[in-house]
């Protein structure tokens, strides 16, 4: 059975660009595409999306605030971003908020089929800004909730280390790095509250505003 | 040259070459007019001591010491008044015995007490108009001196009666003294007008930058805003419609390679606009954060495929310098062209991305185990051929070796402040 999914993206042209290139994949059925979060949350019950593409800057709620209340009530959705810049603090913000990963908006088509695929297989895309902001989120609290193989894959990425570069030096598989990505992901939206979010307030990666 | 060597070593080192410190001039003069005394009137001294005239060469002595002790006093201390005092002591004593041996308030040498006072105001610029009082109180003396000796009777008939004299050191010494005093007075308050003027200027000057420097900032926020807004939206768009005519015309082989390079153009805009907006909200003349966009690229580049990539710098924060901001821009095309030219030509399994300083320029280099395609006459290699020519361009050494079965690429980019990093442009 294809895996459900819902569009959020108030720019017409790229909601529906997205809806093609899910479509045309064969293993994926958009069931809904909505320009907004309202609409989204209000008709979540009867979509009832494995995942959920989001646009972060939208009219009205925040994609921000709309992964918050998605999360809320469907914890097993994923929720995947979408963006123009991949290290945006809103970006991390919204893993903060629950989000699974993130994906470019001009990624091409195999890209975004694969970003899906490893959001739901394993853990999606991290860039080395985010993680580094990771990091910092893990080190304010006392007891870091990551294994210790979470934090060795997590500080080669701050590092700027390819997957296969850590894979090699810790001798596992690439698909068990994005495993552990993910986990990462997990316990960084249970783990970051304000705190984390200060933290992204302190930086100034790329516009605060975003 | 020597003279400004040992007034340097003397002031306290607050005020080193520091001429905008407040006590600065007051300090400098002090020190080398002190520098000086020493010498001259040990020689004095020494002189007088071999004619005999041991009183008057033991306060030469003690003066010239004193005046060492002012230096020093001054140089730890930063204070001189108390070794002052001493020393004004010392000159009233030389100063007396010098008039006592020549016929008291008769004496030629009654021209060393004004001369004393001119020195005073002109050493101590806030409180040498005291010497004044303390001139005016030595003249008295004398006086009485003079009276008691007898002096009067011997000197009236030709020189003038005492009390004539008297009058006569007395009104030059409070009009030298008042006339000096109010001119000093009148220079340090220009002084001060003039610097509070500076100082206001400089204000207005800081104020206006950091202005503008608000306003390029709220610029370059602005444009970063309306990239993300409707530049970047509206590229998404391009790329997302291109893809979506491309998977429904599968088997049309005229029209797609059309669509495909709509789709490459949109990508490579896209990009090239990232990296310009990267390079215009960060401090791009920062060699580290370079530095780490590349390895963030580098990074996300290499996920893609099955290679292995890291990085690592071998140089310290306060190593590195700042480079051209245009520097950046130039060197993050060039190690994108590097990267992708490792991944289409080397067949590299392994990649790591560098930084070192040498003197004068911070070297950024890209290594990896695999071997390039061998630049010929006729079969030009044109990533190779574009990395030449834009590091020609911007002033950057270009280097590629071969060695132990690895391939490196080398740019080393002169900072800023090297006087050779003036050309670079954009291509």
């Amino acid at each position: 059975m294809n895996s459900r999914i819902t569009i959020i993206e108030d720019n017409e042209k790229i909601r529906e660009g997205f809806a093609a290139v899910v479509e045309s994949s064969g293993r994926y059925d958009v069931v809904s595409q909505y320009s907004n979060c309202e609409d989204a949350i209000s008709h979540l019950p009867e979509d009832s999306p494995d995942v959920v593409l989001m646009d972060i800057g939208l009219p009205g709620m925040s994609g921000l605030e709309g992964t918050t209340r998605i999360k809320k009530r469907l914890p097993g959705c994923i929720i995947i971003i979408i963006t123009v810049m991949e290290d945006s603090e809103k970006v991390f913000q919204s893993l903060c908020a629950g989000a699974g990963g993130y994906i470019v908006k001009n990624s091409n088509v195999e890209e975004i089929v694969r970003s899906i695929d490893e959001a739901l297989a394993g853990g999606a895309p991290m860039s080395l800004q985010i993680a580094k902001m990771v990091v910092q989120s893990f080190n304010r609290s006392n007891d870091s909730p990551l294994s210790a193989r979470e934090t060795e894959v997590l500080q080669g990425i701050a590092q700027g280390k390819s997957y296969t570069k850590i894979a090699t030096e810790l001798f596992v598989s690439k698909d068990t790095v994005r495993s552990h990505i993910k986990n990462i992901y997990q316990k960084l939206a249970v783990n970051s509250k304000s705190e984390a979010l200060k933290i992204a307030g302190n930086k100034k990666w790329i516009n605060k505003q975003w | 040259m020597l003279n400004d060597k040992l007034t340097n070593y003397f002031l306290p080192a607050s005020m080193r070459y520091n001429k905008a410190h407040a006590r600065y001039d007051e300090f400098h003069v002090l020190i080398s007019s002190f520098i000086l005394g020493p010498p001259i009137m040990g020689a004095f001294g020494i002189f007088l001591l071999s004619q005999g005239k041991s009183l008057l060469s033991y306060f030469i002595f003690a003066w010239s010491f004193t005046s060492l002790v002012i230096l020093f006093s001054i140089k730890y201390f930063s204070h001189y008044r108390i070794p002052m005092g001493m020393l004004a002591i010392f000159s009233y004593g030389m100063t007396y015995t010098f008039i006592s041996d020549t016929g008291m308030i008769y004496s030629p040498s009654m021209t060393f007490v004004h001369m004393y006072l001119l020195a005073g105001i002109w050493t101590d610029k806030k409180w040498g108009w005291m010497f004044t009082f303390s001139n005016l109180a030595l003249i008295v003396y004398i006086y009485y001196q003079s009276i008691a000796l007898g002096l009067d009777s011997r000197y009236s008939a030709t020189l003038g009666s005492p009390v004539y004299v008297l009058g006569l050191h007395m009104l030059f010494t409070i009009a030298s003294g008042t006339l000096l005093g109010y001119e000093q007075y009148v220079q340090e308050s220009n002084r001060r007008k003039i610097k509070d003027m500076q100082d206001q200027q400089i204000h207005v000057l800081d104020e206006t930058v950091k202005k503008r420097t608000e306003q390029l900032n709220t610029i370059r926020q602005a444009m970063a805003a309306d990239f993300h807004d409707y530049t970047g939206n509206m590229l998404s768009a391009i790329t997302r419609q291109a893809s979506m005519l491309k998977v429904q015309l599968q088997g049309n082989l005229d029209v797609l390679p059309v669509v495909e390079s709509i789709i490459q153009n949109s990508n490579d805009l896209y990009a090239s606009s990232k990296d310009f907006l990267w390079n215009l909200n960060h401090d791009s003349d920062d060699a580290a954060e370079l530095f780490e966009y590349l390895t963030g690229y580098g990074q996300a580049f290499y996920n893609q495929f099955d290679i292995s990539f890291s990085s690592g710098k071998s140089v310290d924060q306060h190593q590195l310098h700042q480079l051209d901001p245009f520097a950046a821009l130039n060197l993050i095309f060039i190690f994108k062209e590097a990267m992708t030219n490792v991944v289409k030509h080397s067949a590299a399994s392994e990649v790591e991305l560098s930084m070192n300083c040498r003197p004068g320029r911070i070297v950024y280099a890209l290594i990896d185990n695999g071997r390039w395609k061998q630049e010929s006459s006729t079969t030009q290699h044109y990533g190779l051929e574009n990395i030449r020519k834009r590091s020609l361009k911007n002033n950057f050494e270009f280097a590629l070796s071969t060695y132990d079965f690895r391939t490196r690429i080398e740019v080393a980019v002169p900072y800023v402040g090297t006087g050779d990093n003036n050309s670079y442009m954009y291509e």
